[in-house]
Parts: structure tokens; sequence; C-alpha cells
């Protein structure tokens, strides 16, 4: 028998993520996974700006942007009648996201009123992502990476899990004890279906999409320095399609189209009508498959947990799939570190579903708005004579429409980063609720159950690479009353506690107290102007020994 | 534009619909839940002008005869024989099919659209087992 404090099934991007994540806690775990290697296929096109700053901390995010689109290249999206033309509008500079990394970062740099994010999002397919995270997995001596491997099945008890894995080439079976087991294995996933944990939404309301991955050295050349756009939309009278370039430094390409084709239609046709002419390209794979807008009823049960598309199944639009599931591998990391090694408490692994449930509820809500949206932008088009789209007036006309409509799918910082862990039993609460931001627009702010606002200190580094990426960091904004008891606190818990003074004023403004507290995922859990009399009651209601009852 | 006989073949099943929606609401927590979400008008008329609107209000699902002046969401068909041959399909990917294929065209906020899809499928589903 093997013996491991976690347990991990699904080698995907949030499974490697969190052995990763685990990793910089100093737990080591196994990675177990039915594919004998990475994905071929595109799939997911984005790592957003929430998800970069996680793989920041982990010191990963210039290994994803080398492995992805070059820094200097777009990030556009556009519409048009067809890749050749004509274009009714493309969106460019009217947001941080559509531009290149390399502009995009001196726009963060020059921010200091923390409404962006420290890192941009990054345009990269994830059959390129999974190689980087394999390879950071594989150097690791905390992880042991068992591609090929299966999860047969698993027994839990009040002090482990016993599970039993198979070598799916050889046959052999292998016992692996864990503290801990967690399932990032997917939609399908086995470890939710032995929990007998269903999803809560109802599947296959829209039907069966298509999907084609094609490779061309050609279509480049429809787009301006032969840089491919992002996202082109494709829609006029008879037609809809998606074309994505999920790096314009490559010659993959993805069409979405919204239903399979039709009878005696060929795919060749289908790739011909949506670049506009004919141009040489190689069919590598396509076919079916169903969205879907699902949330899983229970996020694990005692000592099995779910993350990614485990705990949800969302439609690509909007890009919040595997970006949802990093932050849950972000958020499982710590706590489960906190409890393998004895200072997390008894409802901090609890406090996973309370904070991360309403949030994949939440961003499913907003994956549908932004479904209805990609719909919504072919009504202007559908709904016109043909001959009026030739003229610019209407082509501006459905341009501004699309603009307005489709922005919701790229621009939500709101969605992205202002998340609020409001009914949190870890977090300090000041009572106030309804803080959710609003979809589009993130606006900063430091109040318990937020990500802290990102900004740049005066030497010119980024603040969040000065919190403690382990344990508690306790900001002092200004002028200190004296921290030694907090910190004797924390020391008496044996909770690792990083106290980080600021000297500058505004942060004081910006973060709206003078003292916060500051999880290891980067948000904070307490503050105040004052530091408490009984340090060590926040210390465990944040570490989730007690419950405090809130001001 | 002229009535045809085929485009009246659409207004018996639109009246029935909340019905059916009625009878699949006891057994379905899900059904119950989406019929208190957000109040909307949702319209399926022909292209001739035959058709009614539903309107979602305190959780009740309702339909009512003729062409409301501003719905929510709108599907304006080419014919009643279109439009009851694809709303009555199990296949979901036939409304999409239908739609680019100009069966009919669409107005307003597609969630209420995505909304009417699930709803209608739960009904089905009870009515099917």
């Amino acid at each position: 028998m093997i013996k491991t404090p976690v347990l991990i099934s699904g080698g995907g991007p949030v499974g490697l993520t969190l052995a990763l994540a685990l990793s910089r806690h100093g737990i080591a775990s196994i990675v177990v996974n039915d594919r004998t290697e990475t994905t071929s296929h595109p799939k997911l096109d984005v790592v957003n700006c929430r998800s970069m700053e996680i793989y920041r901390q982990l010191g990963l995010a210039e290994k994803i942007r080398d492995a992805g689109n070059p820094r200097t290249a777009n990030q556009y999206v556009g519409l048009a009648a067809s890749a050749s033309g004509p274009w009714y509008t493309v969106l460019k500079d009217r947001h941080l996201i559509y531009r290149p990394v390399a502009e995009a970062e001196k726009i963060i740099r020059e921010n200091t009123d923390g409404s962006l994010p420290l890192e941009s999002m990054q345009r990269i397919a994830q059959m390129h992502l999974e190689p980087v995270l394999l390879a950071e997995a594989q150097a690791d001596p905390n992880i042991e990476v068992r591609f090929g491997w299966f999860l047969y099945g698993f027994e839990q008890d009040e002090m482990g899990v016993t599970a039993q894995i198979d070598d799916l080439a050889t046959g052999r079976h292998v016992q692996v004890r864990a503290e801990y087991l967690i399932g990032c294995d997917g939609p399908a996933s086995r470890v939710r279906n032995f929990l007998n944990i269903d999803y809560d939404g109802t599947r296959d309301i829209l039907g069966e999409l298509f999907i084609i991955h094609f490779r061309s050295d050609e279509i480049a050349s429809l787009y301006p320095n032969r840089e491919p756009y992002w996202h082109t939309w494709i829609s006029r009278p008879g037609f809809q399609a998606l074309l994505v370039s999920p790096d314009a430094g490559r010659n993959d390409f993805v069409l979405h189209r919204p239903f399979p084709p039709r009878e005696g239609e060929k795919i060749d046709s289908i790739i011909d009508t949506a670049l506009g002419r004919k141009l040489s390209y190689e069919i590598i794979r396509s076919g079916p498959w169903r969205p879907q807008f699902l949330v899983a009823e229970s996020f694990g049960r005692k000592r099995v947990y779910l993350a990614g598309d485990a705990t949800h199944q969302y439609m690509p639009t909007g890009g919040l799939g595997m970006n949802t599931g990093i932050c849950e591998a972000q958020n499982l990391a710590w706590k489960l570190a906190a409890v393998i090694k004895g200072w997390g408490g008894p409802t901090l692994l609890d406090s996973y579903e309370a904070e991360r449930m309403p949030i994949a509820r939440r961003n499913r809500e907003h994956v549908k708005k932004c479904a209805a949206a990609a719909f919504e932008i072919q009504f202007p088009i559908a709904n016109a004579p043909a001959d009026t789209l030739a003229g610019t007036a209407k082509r501006t006309e459905v341009g501004a429409i699309f603009e307005q409509k489709i922005s919701r799918l790229y621009e939500s910082l709101g969605i992205e980063m202002g998340y609020v862990y409001e009914h949190s039993p870890v977090i300090v609460s000041e009572g106030e609720r309804g803080l959710q931001a609003e979809e589009r627009r993130y606006l900063p702010t430091a109040s318990p159950g937020a990500r802290l606002p990102s900004t740049f200190l005066a030497d010119g580094s980024a603040l969040f690479d000065h919190l403690s990426p382990v344990g508690f960091t306790l900001l002092v904004c200004g002028e200190a009353d004296n921290t030694a008891r907090f910190a004797a606190a924390a020391a008496e818990r044996r909770v690792p506690l990083k106290v980080l003074p600021l000297a500058e004023a505004r942060l004081r403004t910006l973060y709206g107290c003078r003292y916060l507290l500051v999880r290891p995922d980067q948000h904070v859990c307490w503050r105040g102007d004052t530091l408490p009399s009984e340090p060590g009651q926040i210390l465990d209601c944040v570490r989730g020994v007690e419950a405090l009852v809130c001001a | 534009m002229r009535v045809r006989m085929s485009d009246l073949k659409l207004l018996p099943l639109l009246a029935l619909t909340p019905r059916m929606i009625r009878s699949a609401e006891k057994r379905s927590p899900r059904l119950r839940a989406l019929l208190q979400e957000e109040e909307f008008t949702m319209e399926i008329a022909t292209r001739s002008g035959v058709g009614g609107h539903f309107v979602l209000h305190n959780g009740q699902f309702d339909f009512h005869w003729g062409r409301h002046a501003k719905p929510d969401f709108a599907q304006l068909w080419r014919s009643g024989g279109d439009a009851v041959s694809t709303l009555t399909k199990r296949d979901e990917t036939a409304m999409l099919r239908g739609y680019e294929n100009g069966l009919y065209t669409m107005e307003g906020r597609f969630t209420i659209g995505l909304w009417f899809n699930e709803v209608m499928k739960l009904a089905r589903e009870g009515r099917d087992n």
C-alpha cells in the first residue's frame, strides 16, 4: 500500500494546479489520470486574469505566457460575415483584455486605484497549457504523477481514504491510503458518482453543438499583419459560426457551429463558408458536443472533495469552465494544507463548499447570459434583408449591438475578480451583505471575503508578491500599534503569519482600514482600524476552529 | 400577410403549454424554482399575426391570445406548421437548425428562450415517464 497525504483523481489543468499548489504548501500528492498523455485537442482558449494571478503566485505565469499567444500579439474579437469580411466591428482597445499582453502590462503598472488585475489574461489552448503544468508537476519531488492510471474505487473512514488505482496498460492494482481524495476528474467524475452527488440543473437545454479543429498556414493572411484575431464571430443570414485562433503564433483553429452538419453537408464546405474563400487546411478532428449549465449539489463529503468540471459544467461562453476550477483548486489547497499540518480547524474544509458553491452558481448564471448574448448578436443580422448588410450604416449598427452584447463574454472583471465569500464561516464578516460586484465592472473592495485589490508599491514591486503564499499576511497600513500580540497568538496556534508594514498612506485609503488579515489565497478575512484585544478569536475563526459572532 | 390554415395549428399548442407545465410542476422541484424566476413576457407568433404571448408573473405561467406590444422575447415564425413541427421535436437541436434555416426570427432576451427550453424539457420528461 502506498501512503500519501492527498490523492488527486484527474490530471487536467485543475488537478495539476491543485497538486502544484499543495506542493507550494509542502504537501505531497499523487495524481492519477486515465489518459496516458495531455490533451491533443485545443479545448479551452483562455487563462483569465484571476487564474493568471494564481499562476503568478505559483511561479508559473511566465512559463504559461511563453507557451501561449506571443506577448506582442493581439487578443482581438471581431464580428464579420466571413473571415474574409466584410467586418462589422473589431474589439481592440476598449478594454485591457483585448490588448497584447505587453501593452496590458504597462496599463496595469500605471494603475493605482486597485481596479485592475495584477495579470492580464492569456490566450492559450489547453493542449499547450497542460504540458507546462505536467512538466512542472513531474519535476516536483512532492508530486507523483501517474498518467495511464485509473481510480477504480475508494472507501473513506474517519482517518482517511483507501483507494484502489489500476494501471491501464498492465492491469496492476495498487492500493493507496490518503488523508484526502480530491476528484478533479471532469464532467463524468467517477469520484462525484461514487459519492452519489448529482448536478442541480437540467441537462441538454441547447442541444448538440459542433466543433471542428483544423490547421492552416493560409488563414493568417486574412488578418492584418498575418495575426489572426482571437475570436472571429461569423454571422450572416443562413450561417453562424465562431472561428477561434487560440494562439496567433500557431496554425491551429477551431470552428464552432450551433449544430452538426446537415445531411449531405461536408465539413470542408462548412469551413469554406466560414472562411469566405477556398484556402488550404488540414482537418484534425470534428464532432458534436453538448453544452451544459450545471453545478454539483455538493462539493464533497467528509474526506473526499470535488473541483473543476466535477463541480460545474458550463458552456464555454465567458471562459469560466477551467478558470472557475483554478480558483477552486487554490481555495482548496491552502485549506487542505492547513488541516494536514494541524493548524486548520474542523470547519475549515467545510468552508470550501460554503465559499465556492455560491460562486459556481453565480458564474453559471453569467455563462447563461453570455450564451444568450452569443445568440442575440445574430438577431439583427438574421432579421435584416441581406442587401442592407452590404451598406456601411447597417454594418455599423450591427457592430454597435455586437459590442454592447458580446463584451459581456470578455470584459466581465466583476465576475472574474469581484466575487466575495459572503457567507463563509471562516471570514470575519462586517455584517454587510450584497457585496458581490457587478458582472462587468470590478469595483475594488477590501471588505472581508473579497480578493484584496492589487496594487504596486513605491519600489515598483507588486503587493501580491509580498503576501505569504503559505500562510496569513497581516497588512499594516501606516504606523502600527504593537503587532507582537497578534504574532504571538498566531505562533501559539502554529498559524503561519507574516506581518507586512506598508508605509504608503494611499493604501489605507484603498483598503479602507489600517489592518487587514489576508489569507494564502489573497482574500481578506478580517480588517479593522485597531488590532483586536483578543487576536486569538480572530485567528480561531479564520482557521476554522471556532465561529466568531461578527460585529 | 394572409393567414393560412396551417398557421392556426399553432394556437392549440400554445394554449395547452401552461397546463402541461402546471401538471409537471407538481413533480419537479426544478420546474417550481424556474417558475419563481424573474418575470417576463414571451411572444410566439407567425408572420401572418397568428399567435399569442406567455406571461410569467408571481410564479404563474399563463397564455394570452394575441400579440404583445413589447415582449421581452419574441419568436416570429414563417408559418404555424413550421412552428408546430419544430417546437414539438424532442431534438433540442431542431430549434437552432430552424433558426439558421430561416424558419423563424428572434428578438429580445434569449435567456428567456433558454428558460423556455428548460421548462419545456422538464414538462416533456414528466409526461414521457
